[in-house]
């Protein structure tokens, strides 16, 4: 039995070399790692004795392992195999191939020993650059920094994009996720949060900084009930609150424009050059009142301020009340108002004063100034002076009825309204009636007196001829020392004057003489036929505001009383030294500055002299709303031109009334 | 000129007086934002600059220093620029980048001072290439050393010459920490299997043995060795693995953060 072992090694040069064979003439030989094996394999895979090869007949041999430890045939681990030699069987040893196959010239067995390629050293040169930089065990810096910055791209930029561009604007949305809401620079403030997930809302066109437009598309103040139900509509299909603060615009944009003087400083210029560049103009809403800003508190915010998010949008004033109203007239030539810089320069009052005579249906209204001392056409008898006196009949009259006495005060015809900050209208039945009676006969319902209607002077007559023309009473009227003074006794004392007149014609003619009652405070306009009774009596107009542009409030405590608690109104009304109706008993604008504009220092009830104690931009006829600024804006605006003063429509706007 | 930048800044923005706060949307806001973004642009161009070498007063050097300090007063004016005000948005999306660029940035240049002495001294005069050899070398002197050992301990030596990973992974590289290292495990098996078996009842001579164990603990040292130098290396090297990534993100994040704003104007 003879073994031919083989040894192939590979050349540098990839060629393969056959060693001369060796030659064993045994039953068996031994493959292992040990010095003692005829197969002798230097690999630690290998064990020192491994497994045995022995041919069993003719063509066929026998392997087997001497310890458990496997060896390779045909892809299997197996620790015993017969093979064919037909079959040229390969048997692998860790990195050693034996091929096996029969000799050609005699019954020898061949065993072609080769090593296999070893993978490459962990520690080889080539690793180098792998081994001591990284860069195997993380991933590249190029695929990372590109995936990054992809994505950042898509989801912070395309995405918003793509869903703003997508998005249906005309209806509201009731989304969960908007993808335009990373976009957001900060929360918005109570009353907008409702409008939080929907950018668009505001924001509706891109590049295009919010408009007016946008904002009072729900916050319109406007007469036009068709453009105030638009408005409402508005709101609502944005899910807004029901409460809504109506705005007008100060003045027309293209004037409010007009008015705004460009900046004098170099930084502010450039400013504007870029506001306009950038189309982020300073006279938007949006200018004024910012938002995205409701978690920030004020600087310098003390205790008290009210809780974040804040309600309304933060305020910030882009210009000052006297960077357009100190030369105002220089840019708007066209404007009514007086130039006003600051407090200390601010014009006289100038009251609403109606120019037309008393009776003209289309009165005409002009501002003049309390300077040229100008009356009013109240076309009222009546004298402050006499009625305010501490002496005299009236006085009498008025501790008479009062019991404990005193003369007339204030207070006694001048009602404060709800709030305080007006005064109620005077009104003849609740305020002068109580002297002035009515009163004619007795015999009225409940036992009170009768009583002449008041502001019709037709009725009165019916009133008359009906009780004396019916004959009852007749005679009746008889004066009573007990009877409150006024129309009851003064027409016992007519009757006596005219003994003839038995009848209602007397009595009525007596009453709108130039000494009868009605005549006391009115003007009579006889009739042109005397043969008729068709008396009439010249309208009466009451003015409750003579300065619709400017705010004042009776209430606040400094106003209304002094230290002593004494009643001030004297202090600004002269009303003790007016003897007729038609002045105006306002008080001049010194007045005023006797304590605002003032220090504390110089004076205890000092008070701020900034223009919105008594103007607020949109409103400028009403101070704005005291305090931190949350609190709801009246829905009240000014009238849409500048001009209206001298127009009719300023009559509704001072409350003028007529009779 | 960093710290100029740095100290207008800061005075400007303790001088203007912004109501409600101070915040991006202002004058000052504008400009530091505009200032910011074209430093950002800048300072990432170095990575296309640094592969252009030139000398003078514009040289990669000057430049390098440019980007560092340049690169450091962007902390200051995008901190001031934001406001100090920062939410969940991509504004801040923006911010956070930037920081984590600028704050990888300083971790590079603070590296880049310290760790090129501790290179030089534990490489002494050897080479990263002869360390390798070395290992080499040992692994084959290993080899032929246990070609008369049996078969488990011709296994552990196969542990140390074949499962060897020099650099590691990561977390290896950083710590230095090489716990599972494969000629480590095998000095410590060969000790046991020593300990555990009286020296007569061992098949193979002991001076074959010996000679092993002295080979591995040979190549224990230089792995060591080498390691250490992977680990300065790493440290070299991994801000960078942060600082660029994060800058293209930044870029990206930049992009949107200037476009939306003016999106949403």
């Amino acid at each position: 039995m003879t073994f031919a072992i083989r040894t192939i090694t590979r050349s540098a040069t990839g060629g393969d070399i056959v060693h001369r064979p060796q030659l064993f003439d045994a039953d068996q030989l031994t493959i292992g790692r040990g010095a003692d094996c005829e197969v002798r394999l230097p690999d630690l895979a290998v064990n020192l004795r491994h497994a045995m090869l022995k041919q069993t007949g003719p063509g066929t041999v026998l392997v087997e392992s001497l310890a458990a430890e496997p060896f390779e045939v045909a892809g299997k681990f197996i620790t015993r195999a017969e093979l064919k030699l037909s079959d040229t069987p390969k048997l692998i040893f860790g990195s050693h191939v034996l091929a096996l196959s029969a000799s050609d010239e005699d019954d020898s067995v061949l065993v072609d020993v080769t090593r296999m390629e070893s993978a490459p050293e962990a520690a080889s040169a080539a690793n180098e650059g792998k081994i001591f930089s990284l860069g195997s065990p993380i991933f590249g810096k190029r695929p990372v920094a590109w995936t990054l910055a992809v994505v950042a791209l898509l989801a912070c930029l395309v995405w918003p994009i793509a869903s703003f561009l997508s998005q249906d604007r005309t209806i509201h949305r009731a989304q969960t996720i908007s993808a335009d809401q990373q976009w957001s620079t900060g929360p918005l403030s109570k009353s907008h949060a409702f409008l939080g997930k929907n950018c668009q809302a505001c924001h509706v066109k891109a590049f295009v900084s919010v408009r007016d437009d946008t904002c009072l598309s729900c916050h319109r103040s406007t007469a036009n009930p068709e453009a105030a139900r638009t408005t409402t509509a508005n709101e609502r299909n944005w899910d807004g609150p029901e409460k809504v603060t109506l705005v007008r615009e100060h003045a027309a944009h293209d004037r409010l424009l007009r008015a705004m003087p460009p900046p004098k400083d170099f930084i502010g210029q450039i400013k504007v050059v870029f506001q306009r560049q950038f189309d982020h103009n300073s006279e938007r809403c949006a200018s004024c009142h910012l938002e995205h800003l409701a978690d920030t508190q004020p600087k310098g915010a003390v205790a008290g301020t009210p809780a974040l998010p804040r309600a309304i949008p933060v305020l910030r004033n882009t210009e000052d009340c006297a960077s357009c109203h100190a030369k105002l007239r220089r840019s708007l030539g066209s404007t009514a108002l007086r130039d006003t810089p600051d407090w200390t320069h601010h014009p006289e009052f100038r009251p609403l004063i109606a120019r037309t005579p008393i009776g003209q249906s289309q009165p005409i209204f002009d501002r003049i100034s309390l300077v040229q001392q100008p009356t009013d056409y109240t076309g009222l008898i009546f004298s402050h002076k006499e009625h305010l006196s501490t002496v005299g009949g009236v006085a009498r009259m008025a501790a008479g009825l009062r019991f404990a006495g005193g003369a007339l005060n204030c207070a006694d015809c001048h009602r404060p309204n709800k709030g305080g900050k007006g005064f109620e209208p005077v009104k003849m039945e609740r305020d002068c009636a109580s002297c002035h009676s009515l009163a004619f006969a007795p015999g009225g319902p409940g036992g009170a007196p009768r009583l002449l209607p008041h502001g019709h002077p037709d009725q009165v007559v019916a009133t008359l001829q009906n009780f004396y023309g019916g004959g009852g009473g007749m005679g009746g009227g008889g004066v009573s020392g007990r009877q409150p003074p006024g129309f009851l006794a003064q027409l016992g004392r007519l009757i006596s004057y005219h003994p003839e007149s038995g009848a209602a014609t007397g009595k009525i003619r007596a009453l709108f003489t130039p000494k009868g009652l009605c005549a006391e405070c009115h003007t009579v306009v006889a009739p042109a036929d005397t043969a008729t009774l068709d008396y009439k009596i010249k309208p009466i107009h009451l003015t409750d505001r003579y300065l619709p542009r400017g705010d004042f409030n009776h209430d606040i405590p400094e106003h209304k009383h002094d230290a002593a608690g004494k009643p001030t109104c004297d202090n600004c009304h002269k009303a003790v030294d007016s003897e007729v109706a038609n002045e105006v008993l306002l008080p001049r604008v010194s007045e005023c500055a006797s304590c605002h504009g003032k220090t504390k220092a110089k004076i205890e009830t000092a008070a701020s002299g900034d223009c919105v104690e008594c103007h607020s931009f949109h409103a400028p006829g009403m101070a704005p709303p005291k305090g931190d600024g949350d609190k709801d804006h009246p829905a009240v605006a000014m009238p849409d031109a500048v001009t209206a003063d001298k127009t009719v429509a300023a009559a509704g706007l001072v409350g003028r009334r007529t009779f | 000129m960093a710290l100029a930048l740095c100290a207008v800044s800061i005075a400007a923005y303790l001088m203007i007086d912004v109501e409600p706060r101070p915040r991006g949307g202002t004058m000052y806001g504008y400009i530091l934002g505009t200032i910011g973004a074209l430093l950002i642009v800048w300072l990432s161009l170095f990575g296309i600059r640094k592969r252009v070498i030139t000398n003078g007063v514009y040289s990669l050097k000057a430049w390098l220093s440019a980007h560092v300090y340049l690169g450091a007063s962007l902390l200051v004016i995008g901190t001031l620029h934001a406001g100090f005000h920062f939410g969940w948005n991509v504004h801040t999306l923006a911010y956070g980048l930037m920081v984590l660029v600028i704050v990888s940035g300083m971790f590079g240049a603070t590296a880049y001072t310290v760790l090129p002495r501790e290179l030089s001294a534990n490489r002494g005069e050897t080479t990263q290439k002869q360390w390798l050899e070395t290992i080499r070398s040992l692994d084959a002197q290993l080899r032929d050393a246990a070609q008369p050992l049996d078969r488990a301990e011709a296994d552990i030596v196969r542990l140390s010459t074949e499962k060897t990973d020099i650099g590691g992974s990561l977390i290896n590289r950083l710590t230095g920490q090489y716990g599972s290292c494969s000629t480590r495990r095998a000095v410590e098996e060969l000790a046991r299997m020593r300990r555990a078996r009286p020296q007569n009842a061992i098949a193979t001579p002991s001076a074959a043995v010996d000679q092993v164990d002295a080979l591995l603990k040979r190549k224990q040292e230089t792995l060591a060795q080498a390691r250490r130098q992977i680990r300065i290396k790493t440290f070299l090297e991994i801000w960078l693995y942060v600082h660029v990534p994060v800058t293209f993100a930044l870029l990206a994040a930049l992009t949107a953060h200037i476009l939306s704003v003016f999106f949403y104007w």
